[in-house]
């Protein structure tokens, strides 16, 4: 009885040491470096992969001075709390694996029986090891496996997704920072006007009615500065929470959004380039290889019976000791697993379409992304080359034939006003620029191939009349590695 | 000079000016002030005094088999209207305005005209007596001549006066770009209606868009360039008089729609003539100011005893600006104060203007749109003088001036600051 009770552990012991030692901080790593790879910023799990108190100085460093697009994505990553919440997932998924790895524990079974009108009392023991288990184990572990990678790569996405959306809420709110401004100018023209009016109708050289529209016109000036901030205010909060600032108005941004990279996207080999890079596609495809494992394993056990094997001891009324080994099976009468096998079936090929659904998708989305990236350029150069350059013409010859007395003070501030509508016209699409790079950067599933331009460009200053430009950091250039730690 | 040398002379004279024409535009500028007693025609033949019309040229002549020949080329010309503003005119003979035209009552001319216009044209001869085939009306009278053709008028001179020549084809246009000139007919006794200095200005107003170069033949009311000559001042070039000459000045109009009352400062003057005729001696009266109807003449005269720089200018205000605009609102009166600096934070070349009235403007060297005079005026012996358009200065000094001379005022006759002591002398109070 021995001997086999030995026999039956050893392999099951040679399965438990099977299962190597995973350490807390399993899998973070790789999660940082597929990160880093597709946005050029650190990842880091706070209290795991790096001291809390580190991280709050980071934090407190990237806030102390006008934040850019890329110090705001290295800010987001470093500080956004959905994102701690989500690296918990690998810590999970790493228990779930260790467990994945462990024999189901052996089944010991007692029983005593007293005989009727006294005497000893009879004794069972059995100890029964599922089979079916141990030979499903390997099978097991390579599923917990898979599941732990696709776990890393949802956490990764989770964080590039992260990183999307803090650009985008960036560039909103650079872009309305920059709007409010021209409205704020706006209404200082039209306040000029008004007040120019005001003082001719005190003079007795203009009507009421002149000095009522001019009025109207510097209210609704008014009210679409009042519109521009209030849009600022919101598109600060909603990038604070991105950023995991709770004070949303300490924040402060970088005031003008920079200027095109002077080369344009290649579109050739964006698309495979996506689908390489895209994890939610690579999380996809794990899927399909879960399932296939899933399905092999449904077929192993329809064919296998669920045996238990195992011995039981016995101890008989009179004394006497009886040993020998135990089978336990169900009988496939009923559930031969045919039907498992066909759920298994359904969800490995409805994995399977789903992965072709999502590669479509990505094809497209890149097309689309980067269809919308040409087309916001090409209005940005219109505004650039074209418009602006024109509005500043016209307003230096509206001044000329102010000078000339051929054009009256109304008209000339007319010209300003129109001139920063222009303006206020360009840095919506520039903004557009951004947000379009920001998408085609996501649907692409990492950088784009291109330097970012550092530059502010000097020639919009021109707008902003004898204004100072407040000073900026020089832009973050995400694939400079120096300002990281790794 | 025998009358062979004579020919020669004047058909050199002729082949010259057309040779000016095939040089290019013409310049406007003044002739040399002793242009005038010079001219061809000045000679043995006819001793009437030569008519000087300033900044103008006389068309040249010749004679063949006792027919005065003339030609004008109507074509496209680059002029001068003052310093600062070129148009792109039509004239006649490279000139904006065309030539001056002079001859004598009884003289046969032949005016040969080439069209180089890019539309067909014609010459009317106006206030001339002549046969009803060669007073020019387009299609009244004879075919417009098509661009690149040169008809033939031809008639006999059976008055004297002050007449003027231009088109009667599309005249709203052409006139507007420029066409018209003086025909000037010296009675055939040179000894009657003597004068020492004879001058002829033409009147005519312009419409030019500040900052262009065309003059806009559209313009029906709002008239910004007013010129005599073809000059607006400080283009004009003055009249230049000794003292104690007696002066005519031929005064006509071709503007498209405004009568000139002109006024000329220290003389009382008679007006002696129209384009009908002289007025007898009993019928002339005397007058500050005369009005010059569209399509008309006036000739005065008086006796310019009194010397010094006399203004002679068009009475109308408006008439005094250039290219000044009149779509900007009425600034005078506003309390300007803070408003220079508010506007400037956006605007820095923003400057208030016209609240404490427009003098001056002229002298503030503001940036201007290019080709565009709107403030000009001209500089005198006292500073700015703060008119333009339609103002010439009548020179009388005791000895013949030059252009640039000015009178030298004897002592105590110029206005001066009030002294103290002759305020309070005569009780002018002044706080
Ligand atoms: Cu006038």
């Amino acid at each position: 009885m021995k001997v086999i009770f030995l026999w039956m552990l050893v392999p099951i012991l040679g399965l438990m040491t099977g299962c190597a030692f995973l350490p807390r901080d399993a899998g973070i790593g790789e999660v940082a470096t597929l990160v880093e790879e597709r946005t050029g910023e650190p990842l880091y799990w706070p209290g795991v992969s790096l001291d809390e108190e580190v991280l709050a100085l980071r934090v407190q460093e990237l806030l102390e001075q006008p934040l850019s697009a890329v110090g705001a994505t290295r800010l987001a990553l470093l500080n956004n709390p959905s994102l701690h919440a989500q690296l918990e997932d690998l810590g999970i998924a790493r228990a779930d694996l260790v467990r994945a790895g462990l024999l189901r524990n052996p089944v010991l079974s007692a029983t005593v029986l007293f005989p009727e009108g006294g005497g000893r009392t009879q004794l069972e023991f059995s100890l029964v090891q599922e089979f079916l288990h141990v030979v499903q184990l390997p099978l097991k572990r390579r599923v917990a496996t898979k599941n732990f990678e696709q776990v890393k790569l949802r956490t990764a996405d989770a964080a590039l997704t992260l990183a999307a959306e803090t650009r985008e809420a960036f560039y909103q709110a650079q872009g309305s920072l920059w709007l409010r401004e021209i409205h704020g100018l706006i209404e200082e023209v039209a306040e000029a006007a008004a007040d120019v009016a005001e003082r001719l109708h005190r003079a007795g050289n203009i009507t009421d009615l002149a000095l009522a529209r001019e009025m109207e016109r510097y209210q609704q000036a008014r009210l679409a500065h009042m519109q521009a901030r209030t849009r600022q205010a919101l598109d600060q909060e909603k990038l604070a929470v991105l950023l995991g600032v709770t004070q949303s108005e300490s924040l402060r941004i970088a005031p003008r959004l920079p200027a095109l990279p002077p080369a344009e996207i290649d579109e050739i080999d964006l698309e495979e380039r996506a689908l390489a890079q895209r994890l939610d596609l690579a999380v996809m495809r794990l899927e399909r290889e879960v399932r296939a494992e899933a399905l092999r394993g449904t077929r192993f056990s329809a064919m296998q019976p669920d045996l238990g094997l195992g011995a039981e001891v016995e101890r008989e009324s009179d004394g006497t000791w009886l040993a020998g080994p135990k089978v336990r099976m169900n009988l496939p009468i009923f559930d031969a697993g045919g039907s498992a096998v066909a759920a298994q079936q359904g969800w490995w090929r409805q994995a399977l379409r789903q992965e072709a659904a999502l590669e479509a998708q990505i094809r497209s989305d890149v097309r689309q992304a980067w269809l919308a990236l040409q087309q916001a350029r090409a209005e940005v150069e219109h505004y650039r080359q074209i418009l602006l350059p024109l509005h500043d013409q016209i307003l230096e010859e509206s001044q000329l034939h102010y000078n000339a007395m051929q054009l009256g003070v109304f008209d000339l501030l007319e010209a300003k006003q129109r001139q920063l509508e222009i303006g206020s016209r360009h840095v919506n699409a520039r903004r557009d620029y951004w947000l379009a790079h920001s998408r085609l950067t996501w649907v692409v599933g990492g950088l784009l191939p291109e330097p970012v331009s550092p530059e502010i460009d000097e020639d919009l200053e021109g707008l902003f009349g004898t204004e100072e430009v407040p000073a900026t950091e020089p832009e973050m250039v995400p694939d400079s590695h120096q300002e990281h730690d790794h | 000079m025998t009358r062979r040398q004579m020919l020669a002379r004047s058909a050199a004279v002729f082949a010259g000016g057309v040779l000016l024409k095939e040089v290019g535009e013409a310049q406007g500028a003044p002739p040399p002030p002793s242009a005038g007693n010079q001219r061809p025609g000045a000679d043995a033949i006819n001793r009437h005094l030569p008519v000087h019309t300033p900044n103008v040229e006389n068309l040249p002549w010749k004679i063949v088999d006792g027919v005065k020949v003339f030609h004008l080329i109507a074509e496209p010309v680059r002029h001068e209207l003052a310093p600062g503003l070129r148009v792109d005119g039509w004239g006649y003979n490279g000139r904006v305005h065309g030539p001056t035209i002079e001859a004598v009552e009884g003289d046969r001319v032949r005016i040969y005209v080439t069209n180089r216009l890019p539309e067909p044209t014609s010459v009317h001869w106006h206030g001339i007596l002549l046969p009803n085939g060669m007073d020019g009306v387009a299609g009244l009278n004879q075919r417009p001549i098509p661009p690149g053709e040169t008809y033939r008028y031809e008639f006999t001179l059976r008055q004297h006066g002050t007449h003027m020549y231009h088109p009667h084809f599309d005249e709203m246009t052409q006139m507007a770009m420029g066409m018209m000139g003086l025909f000037i007919i010296h009675p055939r006794d040179s000894r009657a209606y003597r004068v020492d200095q004879d001058f002829a200005l033409l009147l005519s107003e312009w419409k030019i868009q500040v900052g262009t170069s065309r003059p806009d033949p559209g313009e029906m009311v709002d008239f910004n360039i007013l010129t005599m000559n073809g000059r607006a001042f400080p283009g004009t070039e003055p009249l230049l008089v000794r003292q104690g000459e007696k002066v005519r000045i031929r005064l006509v109009n071709l503007s498209a729609m405004s009568h000139h009352p002109i006024h000329l400062h220290g003389y009382k003057f008679l007006v002696t003539a129209t384009d009908g005729g002289k007025i007898p001696p009993s019928a002339q009266w005397p007058e500050t100011t005369v009005l010059v109807p569209v399509g008309s003449s006036r000739d005065i005269e008086f006796n310019a005893d009194e010397p010094g720089d006399w203004a002679l200018h068009c009475h109308m205000t408006h008439h005094l600006m250039n290219q000044m605009g009149h779509d900007i609102p009425n600034m005078i009166g506003m309390d300007p104060s803070g408003l220079d600096e508010k506007i400037q934070r956006f605007l820095p070349g923003y400057m208030t203007m016209g609240h404490t009235g427009m003098g001056g403007m002229g002298t503030m060297g503001m940036p201007v749109p290019r080709n565009s005079i709107p403030m000009l005026g001209g500089e005198g012996p006292f500073g700015h003088i703060d008119m333009a358009g339609m103002f010439t200065i009548v020179k009388v000094h005791p000895t013949r001036p030059a252009p640039d001379d000015w009178y030298e005022h004897p002592p105590g006759t110029v206005a001066e600051p009030a002294p103290e002591q002759d305020l309070r002398r005569d009780g002018i109070k002044t706080g």
